[in-house]
């Protein structure tokens, strides 16, 4: 994961660029950038309401952002190809399936559309997800219609891979299972296969994500490779207030009158730190739960 | 290999068009309508008719609506496949789709044209037979040019109109029924005629409406998985009717009051569900019912082929309002397991009465302002019925009959806890009205002709419409639910909640507003087009 200019949007798989989304009065994704590069896993956090769907419709040309562009696979997202659509697999928050078809004859009309689709795969997929294939998707429950829509969207070996809330209703076995495919997907040409999730299950994010992008009403409040935001995001409890910085996530004052602040340490200041603040020894490491409480608590 | 690949997509455009209008069972639906229109034109073709034959005259404007219905609702599956094109993710993501969608499209227009000849030709007879001489026989040759022009102008104005509104101008294309419906009717006269256009123009103006409210208010055009503008559009509806609310509190005042008896237990539960019972199918249902009343005459509701207008118009007002049963049942409000049914039909019926009301309102109001700029005239003129019958018993007796017909439909819905298990109360009601209660009306009023005589005339036929469905058919629909209500004994309260919730969903949805807006799109190859995304 990079900053726009760090990387061309020729090498990233995603380039985000000042992405914008009003309805009404309410702004829902506000100015977002980033890229991500190819092979990464990218987890898309933030509580109900903080954009995650927004900013992924936008980013495949869905909903259409009042400003900025997103490019995806190097293709403009409002004017995807055929050629780019075929490397692309998407699993909306609420798929919408055609509710009159049998779970075979969907996978059947959606493959026929992609010339990379091979039938065995998707034959495979859906016993692994154990989908009934007789069944009409209107009497599947949320659960099965979600499986469907992840054996459409793995079935032809994209490259470019995006979920919006993929297990959510899904029980443990299905999210082993949705999580053992992720780790097992080769795309056809044999690139490496890009992933971007948006998610409340914390602990899937943290065994599958390489990248983190946290978002708080719109705006990206926080983003970073996951290893590099364990090492560089700390807790740290002073007994006054710091003044706002670039790289002061969040402050909190506790019962106890101290305070509580979320550092990004890439960003803060370090002659800003309290004098005597030694980082490994007064300030908390935080995982990933701990984190998105933190940051939005 | 190419006759391989021709079956292959021809199965996958099928498979399409199962998938996106609706199943299997509305392909054969249409199929069968165009081939019943074909068996008609034969059989008017080959055989003549006496014009004064009214099973004739009957049998070919019946047969002619079924080509007329596919030939319209083909316009409808041209928007369908538009739409999807543009907004379905599955298929906008897809490769190919696009050109596949555009062969859906061609084979759709391609059976709007097998569709019009039967529909006009069919609709031309009747017309011409309604003025022939009625004691000539008559055939397909003695229909001149200018009423198949005629016809078939209509035909494609009401299909273009149609498009039109749920197309271009993405109104929701779930009250594209309403259009075909009165679209397909073979009316003759200039104001009924005109109704698919009032209809698509009021469904337009809503949208519109709902617009500049959603922009007055700030509010979004579509709804939003956010804390901070959930339930500011009832907010904003309810804001705009202050007489509304105080009409609303008075009842919640009432309701809250009630004694400890079963119409106490209907009242607290309607004043529960009293903030959910606001959706755009209810004013569509209020709007239609005026518009019937206001233009339908009093004297066609002795003919039995109106009295399915009556059945119809209150499939639209049974698009009622869902009840969380699962919660009624757990909150402590005196509801018996037993007495749901009743439960569920007496808020139902409330909810009904007050759009009823709002109804009767707007159609004097319509018939106020149609009479009073003479346009009244105009399309009733061939009716020659006296003002007390224009004015005050026609109107009342498409009241209560309306009202008689709604109620039946309500309690017979709500006899069977698995019907309303299995599907949504909307469409088990308009099973209920389609196949039950209109069966068992016309039944009731041969069996009232056939005993008395004396009612087979002109006068005493709009009391014999108010006393079927007024009076008959609820009394019957009411011995019914009390025979079943034992059933409701061991009913699966939660799975017709989910049912309910279903409906509730699909509800909302149709009204969402699509933003209406063309974007300069940059392509790879550098070329720039507009596209409405």
């Amino acid at each position: 994961m990079n900053e726009p200019n760090a990387t061309t949007a020729t090498t990233a798989a995603i380039n985000v660029d000042h992405l914008s989304l009003s309805y009404g009065g309410v702004t829902v994704v506000n100015d977002v950038s980033f890229s991500v590069a190819p092979g990464s896993v990218l987890g898309i956090l933030g509580r109900n309401g903080a954009g995650k769907t927004s900013l992924l419709q936008c980013m495949l040309g869905l909903t259409v952002a009042q400003t900025g562009t997103a490019d995806l696979l190097g293709c403009p997202s409002l004017a995807l190809t055929d050629d780019v659509k075929a490397r692309l697999g998407y699993v909306a928050q609420s798929p919408e399936l055609f509710d009159w078809l049998r779970v075979r004859e969907q996978i059947s009309l959606i493959g026929g559309l992609y010339p990379g689709w091979s039938e065995a795969r998707a034959q495979a997929l859906c016993r692994r997800f154990d989908l009934p294939d007789d069944m009409r998707v209107r009497k599947l429950s949320p659960g099965e219609k979600q499986r469907l829509a992840i054996v459409l969207a793995l079935a032809h070996r994209p490259e470019l891979l995006v979920f919006d809330e993929p297990v959510a209703s899904l029980d443990p076995v299905g999210r082993r299972d949705f999580l053992r495919s992720l780790f097992e997907q080769e795309s056809l040409n044999g690139e490496a296969v890009t992933v971007v999730i948006s998610s409340h299950l914390l602990e899937d994010l943290e065994r599958v994500a390489t990248h983190l992008l946290f978002l708080n009403h719109g705006r990206i409040q926080l983003m970073g490779a996951r290893d590099e935001l364990s090492e560089q995001v700390r807790l740290f409890v002073t007994k006054h207030g710091l003044a706002a910085q670039p790289g002061l996530l969040h402050s909190k004052k506790l019962d106890d009158h101290t305070w509580q602040h979320v550092l990004d340490l890439r960003q803060f200041p370090a002659d800003a730190l309290p004098p005597g603040t030694h980082v490994d020894e007064d300030m908390h490491a935080l995982g990933l739960a701990d984190l998105f409480v933190a940051l939005n608590s | 290999m190419k006759a391989a690949t021709f079956k292959q997509r021809e199965q996958m455009l099928l498979r399409l068009a199962e998938g996106l209008f609706g199943g299997w069972m509305t392909l054969l639906m249409g199929v069968g309508a165009i081939v019943c229109g074909y068996v008609a034109l034969a059989y008017a073709l080959f055989v003549g008719a006496w014009s004064g034959h009214s099973g004739f005259n009957t049998f070919a404007s019946v047969s002619g609506m079924f080509p007329a219905a596919a030939f319209i609702s083909g316009a409808l599956m041209l928007v369908v496949a538009r739409n999807a094109a543009h907004t379905h993710p599955l298929l906008r993501l897809a490769p190919n789709a696009q050109s596949v969608l555009q062969a859906l499209m061609a084979r759709s227009a391609v059976m709007m044209v097998i569709a019009s000849v039967p529909a006009i030709v069919l609709r031309a007879h009747w017309i011409t037979m309604q003025h022939a001489n009625q004691t000539t026989q008559f055939s397909l040759h003695d229909i001149s040019g200018q009423t198949y022009l005629k016809v078939a102008l209509y035909l494609v104005a009401v299909a273009i109109a149609v498009f039109i509104t749920f197309g271009p101008l993405r109104t929701a294309v779930r009250f594209a029924g309403l259009p075909v419906m009165y679209g397909v009717m073979p009316f003759s006269s200039t104001g009924f005629s005109w109704l698919p256009f009032y209809l698509c123009a009021g469904i337009v103006s809503l949208k519109w409406l709902t617009q500049f409210i959603a922009k007055r208010h700030s509010l979004p055009s579509r709804p939003l998985n956010d804390d901070r503008t959930s339930g500011k559009w009832q907010e904003a509806w309810r804001s705009t009717g202050e007489l509304w609310q105080r009409w609303e509190a008075r009842q919640l005042r009432r309701a809250a009051r009630a004694h400890d008896t079963d119409d106490g237990t209907v009242k607290r539960v309607s004043a529960l569900l009293a903030p959910r019972q606001y959706n755009g199918f209810q004013s569509a249902a209020a709007l239609l019912g005026a518009i019937t009343i206001a233009l339908m005459p009093g004297s066609v509701l002795g003919v039995a082929t109106a009295w399915p207008f009556t059945f119809l118009i209150s499939i639209v007002f049974l698009s009622t309002p869902p009840m969380l049963l699962s919660r009624i049942w757990l909150l402590p409000l005196g509801a018996a397991r037993e007495r749901m049914g009743h439960i569920l039909a007496a808020v139902w019926m409330r909810s009904v009465r007050t759009r009823l009301m709002i109804c009767v309102m707007l159609a004097i109001c319509m018939k106020g302002l149609l009479w009073s700029f003479g346009w009244w005239d105009h399309g009733n003129s061939m009716f020659d019925e006296s003002n007390s019958v224009r004015f005050l018993w026609g109107p009342l007796a498409q009241v209560l009959a309306l009202h008689g017909v709604i109620m039946s439909a309500c309690l017979l819905v709500t006899a069977s806890p698995r019907a309303l298990q299995w599907a949504t109360p909307s469409s088990v009601a308009s099973f209920v009205n389609a196949a039950m209660l209109c069966a068992l009306a016309f039944a009731l009023k041969w069996v009232i002709n056939e005993t008395m005589p004396s009612t087979v005339g002109h006068d005493a036929a709009l009391g014999v419409f108010v006393a079927v469905n007024g009076l008959m058919l609820p009394l019957i629909a009411w011995l019914f639910h009390i025979a079943l209500r034992r059933t409701w004994k061991t009913a699966n309260l939660a799975a017709i909640s989910a049912a309910m919730q279903a409906q509730e969903e699909r509800q909302r949805r149709a009204f969402v507003v699509q933003p209406d807006r063309l974007y300069a799109v940059q392509y790879p190859d550098g070329s720039i087009r507009h596209e409405r995304l």
